[in-house]
């Protein structure tokens, strides 16, 4: 995974910094960017469709690391899709959005998987399914177990949120975390079998210039 | 000292917090969390200095008293305080005093240590003379009685260059916009009567209904065919356009509903084109100054013969303003030009600046501010593309960051983002006049720029004066280029001669 880190700026100096894009998919007003506003800013408004793409950083404080998102947060309209890849390009992880009362928007997030499927190697990124505006319930079309099913049998993380209520909308984030903490332990340990006792943090893909 | 955000005391604070900046970044972590909680409950907040990346301050007023604060954090996060009544020019001198500021005026060579490297800047609302076009100022804003003086008895626009011009300078007063636009938006010709134009907004009524009629009277399969291309993104979109907007504000707004109609029928009348995100955000501001649904149909099938909304974002257009825009900075901001390429691909595709092409800078500028540079790009003053120098403007005044903390793609986009509502819009503007006005005076221009003055015909070139044009060596088959060496533009109407060969794609060559 081409991951990068910084060293950690704390006094403790052990503490690892990790950089990881996100990028958020999914067909055109499921949520993407509400998701992305209420998890950074923590607020819920009405956004305007996202022409090209928006940028969010979020930085998360975990015990053993430091984890900086950036968020990409793209167009949904399929006339965008073509330029998509742009965007996805070196993601660490990706949300694949759908809105939990339009069926449809379900298959689009398919289509997105096979997308991203062509671009990347399984262990090269982190995927998301998440079943956005729960808060929908009353026009729920899409049923929990549907998502959940789809997800499982193609090792997705899955959760359904809102991001209107605040409903596991850090969680998801939380949840990705800690799968691509999880994954450089087991690449770190994998590493170390092969002859080298000690990971340097400060060695490989160190990001040049500022943070 | 009137500021709009309640934190400038705040910042005192925190430049103590810096000066043993050392110690405490143990604490940091913790103090941000803090910092974070408390912003969320009563929108205070301190900065810490230390971990500034730079700090900037842009004057909006001639007296140099008021505008904006700009403090970004090396994770491109920014805090923007804006100063309307005052003030700023005291923090100014403040800051001007503090050895932390003034130290970063050394050479880069000498701040080896990235730590120490922030940056500091103050921009003055007025562009060093040097750097205003010389007819700065000779214009006001074109007023009624301004505007029945560009008309003859028979309602004629008597010289269109010159009505042009007035507009470039001075944009147009809110109460004729609508009466001005649909001339801009080539709806109206400028050699038409009053009487033509009665006469040509009853037929064309008569037309958008019958397009109406045609959307409206749709087999059950192309209705359905229709909703997922087309009305299924436009009712989404309808009811998120410009709401903050008092023409579309409130539950069920008919406004918002004739928008709905206009973005609909364009659809079933250009089925190529049908519906793009983001047009919503062009025609939105049309209805609310022209106010009729057909002649504000009209309006936009002009614009969007205008913009690169053509076909997909991905496509040649799109391709082609970004090699004009490439080429604008290498020859403008080489320094700029050098950051791009030292990313390679990705930075010189300039994601950052996608939505503002696409969307004529209307997210990027308060509406007021936006409207302005659609005037003066609709004005089509010396070029057809001076939205592209807007680009190169807003480049030269905000990108200082970019290129002296070499941001990556991803964190160019950041920091441009961050700005968007944050610039000052007619800074922005008088800069790209100025740009415009030293193209011209350039002896030579590069064969990669060479359409961007053919498709204007002698517009640019009205002085007589022609530059000579050379191959950039920058393009494929350059060793074939017809610029390899050096050619002589022969005269002004090899120019326009050589305009009638352009494939009537172009987009921005509806001129004549």
């Amino acid at each position: 995974m081409a991951r990068k880190e910084i060293p950690g700026t704390s006094l403790e100096g052990i503490r690892p910094t990790y950089v990881y894009k996100v990028v958020l998919l999914g067909n055109t007003s499921v949520g993407k960017s509400s998701l992305a506003y209420r998890y950074v800013k923590n607020d819920f408004k009405e956004s305007l469709p996202t022409v090209g793409c928006s940028f969010f950083t979020q930085m998360i404080n975990l015990e053993v690391a430091t984890v900086k998102f950036e968020i990409w947060d793209t167009a949904g309209q399929e006339k965008y899709r073509s330029v998509c890849h742009l965007y996805y390009r070196g993601a660490h992880a990706a949300l694949l959005v759908y809105d939990i009362a339009n069926k449809e928007t379900l298959s689009r997030a398919k289509l997105w998987l096979r997308d991203l499927e062509k671009e990347f190697l399984p262990d090269e990124i982190v995927i998301a399914l998440v079943g956005n505006k729960t808060d929908l319930a009353a026009e729920r079309e899409v049923n929990t177990e549907e998502g959940e099913e789809f997800a499982r049998t193609k090792g997705l993380l899955f959760m359904e949120t809102s991001a209107k209520t605040n409903h596991q909308v850090n969680d998801i984030f939380m949840a990705i975390a800690q799968e691509l903490l999880q994954r450089e332990q087991e690449k770190a340990s994998a590493q170390s079998l092969h002859g080298r006792s000690t990971v340097d943090l400060g060695e490989s893909g160190a990001r040049t210039g500022c943070c | 000292m009137t500021c709009s955000t309640s934190s400038a005391s705040s910042l005192d604070t925190s430049a103590q917090f810096q000066e043993n900046n050392g110690q405490t970044q143990s604490t940091r972590w913790d103090e941000q969390q803090k910092v974070f909680a408390l912003e969320q409950v009563c929108g205070v907040f301190r900065v810490d200095l230390g971990q500034m990346r730079s700090l900037r301050l842009f004057f909006s007023d001639e007296a140099c008293t008021c505008g904006q604060l700009v403090v970004a954090s090396r994770e491109s996060q920014y805090k923007i305080f804006h100063f309307h009544h005052g003030g700023l020019d005291k923090l100014s001198e403040v800051f001007q005093q503090w050895k932390y500021c003034t130290e970063t005026h050394l050479k880069d060579q000498q701040l080896t240590d990235e730590k120490t490297c922030m940056q500091f800047s103050i921009r003055r609302p007025k562009l060093p003379s040097s750097e205003t076009h010389p007819e700065e100022n000779a214009y006001k804003r074109l007023d009624v009685s301004a505007w029945l003086h560009h008309l003859n008895e028979s309602g004629q626009v008597e010289e269109e260059y010159k009505l042009q011009k007035a507009i470039f300078f001075g944009g147009i007063d809110i109460s004729i916009r609508g009466e001005v636009w649909p001339f801009l938006l080539h709806y109206y010709s400028y050699e038409s009567t009053s009487e033509e134009r009665e006469a040509l907004r009853l037929q064309k009524r008569k037309e958008y209904f019958e397009i109406q009629e045609k959307r409206l009277s749709m087999t059950p399969d192309e209705q359905k065919d229709f909703w997922c291309k087309v009305q299924f993104t436009v009712d989404k979109d309808v009811v998120r356009t410009d709401r903050s907007n008092q023409f579309f504000r409130g539950e069920d707004n008919p406004n918002v509903e004739t928008m709905r109609r206009i973005l609909l029928n364009y659809a079933v009348f250009n089925p190529t084109i049908g519906y793009s995100q983001g047009m919503s955000d062009l025609v939105a501001p049309l209805l609310a100054e022209i106010l009729d649904e057909s002649d504000t149909f009209w309006c936009f099938v002009g614009l969007m013969q205008n913009t690169i909304f053509i076909s997909s974002p991905r496509d040649e257009d799109m391709e082609k303003q970004l090699m004009y825009l490439r080429e604008l900075l290498r020859l403008m901001h080489p320094r700029f030009y050098q950051h791009l390429s030292s990313l390679g691909e990705d930075g010189l595709q300039m994601l950052f600046c996608h939505r503002w092409i696409l969307l004529c800078f209307k997210r990027e500028f308060p509406d007021a501010e936006a409207l302005r540079m659609w005037e003066a790009c609709w004005a089509h003053y010396q070029t057809d593309y001076f939205h592209l120098f807007i680009c190169v403007a807003i480049v030269v005044i905000y990108g200082d960051d970019v290129i002296e903390q070499q941001l990556a793609t991803d964190q160019m986009l950041l920091h441009f983002g961050n700005l968007a509502m944050h610039m000052n819009g007619e800074l922005v503007l008088r800069k790209a006049r100025s740009l415009l006005y030293q193209f011209h005076l350039l002896p030579r221009i590069p064969c990669s720029l060479h359409d961007l003055c053919k498709l204007c015909g002698t517009g640019m070139w009205d002085s007589g004066f022609i530059p000579a044009v050379e191959c950039s060596g920058h393009h494929p088959a350059s060793e074939s280029c017809p610029y390899g060496g050096l050619a002589e533009v022969s005269s002004p109407k090899a120019g326009s001669e050589g305009k009638k060969g352009l494939k009537t794609r172009d987009v921005f060559a509806f001129r004549k």
